[in-house]
């Protein structure tokens, strides 16, 4: 699962947007909107991680999650890019 | 508090909702209008407009709920907000989102960079002039029917005076139907050299859809500071007649009135003449601009108060005759101040010279449609934008585009720039509320 190419992600107000550019613009018209986690979150994808592995990442970061909030509150956001199409298996 | 326009679309998907704190101060890109109902508050940066009366203005800096959503809004920011950094970021989501290069599809076409007339305030004087040959012009036509992709060309018809060759813009136009190319034009002219002939030759044959001309005063004021190179005759009745000819014909015909110290008073005349002759043809719209050379003086106005104010004067009685062209605020992403910064528009000179600004005829080419490729570093200096200290606090900087290489904006950004598009931001959003109440009133009809 990665990252189609041409989504640049970049910082608004604190949070993120992601924007398609070139070819990408013909996937998703329009832009996504992230917040920090969701950066976090977007990060892991970048590096190739698996979702566990972007759960994992969540928990050492943030205080006051448990294993299961931060398994669903991945695959919510990889849902969400999934579903904007900026996501391929 | 009444919301008149929303967020546009592209800050509305990119930008949260301010979380709320401590804010202190009005943002800075919040104008605020007076009106009879109260205050007019629009944001320069989300393009929200809302309508605040008597009593929300007694509160809005003490009264929880009002000053929440002004604060959710963006209206009201704490002290220490960044509100150019802010203003920055969304740039830079509109520069991500600007469509890639595509095909080349609007051209400006220098038929010719003589002219029949002598303006004094031209700023072509002194420049080369040459027309554009048969040959030159029918490889004009050729390139742009290899470079179209097979999608629709619009053509601006410049000069010079462009009329003076008109037989550049007759083979272009025949080339481009025998190729099968579907375009519109349009032409920046004098009017002079149309008569009955060319005005039917021009909608059906060079498919004009638009036309802009330029009056300098009434009779005597506009044949002195045109100064034709024809003796007989008055060039004023002409021109006239034959805006009245384009208007029959159903062109859209833009006047631009050219103002300066001098002829100010004689515009009004003019603005009567028009009216008397053309008020009933809603193809007319009438528009002023403040005459100035490229070193932007303003000529003999006592001061540039006095010249924003006559300016706006003439554009206000234009519009109250209904023949100014009511302008809205842009709703759209705007991704280019001109041509210049536009990567599908192109000039192409009479020898066939391509360049990206209609105002240069003599440097900053960029190659020529006998060649295969641009130069980039050139095309790249034309969009390099200028910024000015007092960019950091100016309300028009969410929206405002200055190219350095631009000769207009060739002397910076002056306060009296600033006033200026602070003038006709503030029509624009008095347009927008004088649509929705009458919208409103055509609802309570219904």
């Amino acid at each position: 699962m990665k990252l189609i190419d041409g989504i640049v992600l970049t910082e608004v107000a604190g949070d993120y947007v992601a924007v398609p550019t070139g070819e990408a613009s013909e996937v998703l018209r329009g832009v996504v909107r992230l917040n920090k986690t969701g950066k976090d979150i977007w990060d892991g994808l970048a590096a190739d991680l698996s979702s566990q592995q972007v759960a994992d990442a969540l928990l050492q970061k943030y205080d006051g999650i448990d294993d299961e909030s931060a398994r669903s509150y991945v695959e919510d956001v990889l849902d969400k890019l999934k579903r904007a199409g900026l996501i391929v298996e | 508090m009444e919301q008149i326009l929303e967020q546009s679309k592209l800050v509305s998907s990119v930008l949260p909702s301010q979380a709320l704190g401590e804010s202190e101060k009005l943002s800075l890109y919040c104008l605020r209008i007076p009106v009879e109902e109260g205050e007019l508050w629009y944001h320069n940066l989300t393009g929200e407009l809302l309508l605040l009366d008597y009593a929300d203005l007694g509160l809005f800096e003490t009264e929880g709920n009002l000053k929440d959503e002004l604060s959710k809004r963006w209206f009201l920011v704490p002290k220490q907000h960044d509100e150019k950094k802010l203003a920055d970021q969304i740039r830079t989501v509109k520069e991500l989102l600007k469509p890639q290069k595509g095909n080349l599809n609007h051209y400006v076409v220098f038929t010719t960079t003589d002219c029949n007339a002598r303006c004094f305030y031209c700023y072509e004087l002194g420049r080369r002039r040459m027309h554009m040959t048969d040959a030159v012009a029918h490889d004009v036509a050729a390139y742009i029917a290899k470079n179209c992709g097979g999608k629709p060309v619009k053509i601006l018809w410049f000069g010079g005076e462009p009329l003076f060759n008109h037989r550049a813009i007759d083979i272009i136009t025949k080339d481009l139907v025998a190729e099968g190319v579907e375009f519109t034009s349009t032409m920046a002219s004098n009017g002079f050299l149309f008569d009955e002939a060319m005005v039917k030759q021009a909608v059906s044959e060079w498919n004009l859809s638009r036309i802009q001309i330029a009056l300098d005063g009434t009779e005597a004021i506009y044949n002195r500071s045109k100064a034709y190179i024809y003796r007989d005759g008055s060039p004023f009745q002409r021109v006239m007649s034959n805006i009245g000819l384009l208007l029959e014909s159903g062109v859209n015909v833009s006047i631009r009135l050219n103002m300066d110290a001098k002829n100010a008073d004689d515009l009004d005349a003019l603005v009567d003449e028009l009216a008397q002759r053309y008020q009933k043809y809603t193809n007319l719209s009438v528009y002023a601009v403040l005459l100035r050379d490229f070193g932007h003086s303003i000529g003999e106005f006592e001061s540039w108060e006095q010249a924003l104010s006559r300016y706006k004067a003439l554009q206000e009685r234009l519009i109250n005759m209904r023949m100014g062209h009511v302008k809205y605020l842009e709703r759209d992403i705007r991704f280019n101040q001109c041509m210049a910064d536009n990567d599908s528009t192109f000039t192409i000179l009479p020898d066939g010279r391509v360049g990206k600004c209609e105002h240069e005829s003599e440097e900053g080419f960029i190659g020529s449609i006998y060649e295969d490729s641009f130069d980039q570093d050139m095309i790249g200096a034309w969009k390099e934008q200028l910024r000015i200290p007092e960019c950091d606090s100016c309300l028009q900087y969410p929206t405002c585009i200055r190219l350095k290489k631009c000769a207009w904006h060739a002397h910076g950004c002056t306060e009296h720039d600033r006033a200026e598009m602070r003038i006709n931001l503030t029509q624009k959003v008095l347009n927008e509320y004088e649509r929705y109440k009458s919208g409103k009133v055509k609802e309570s009809l219904v």
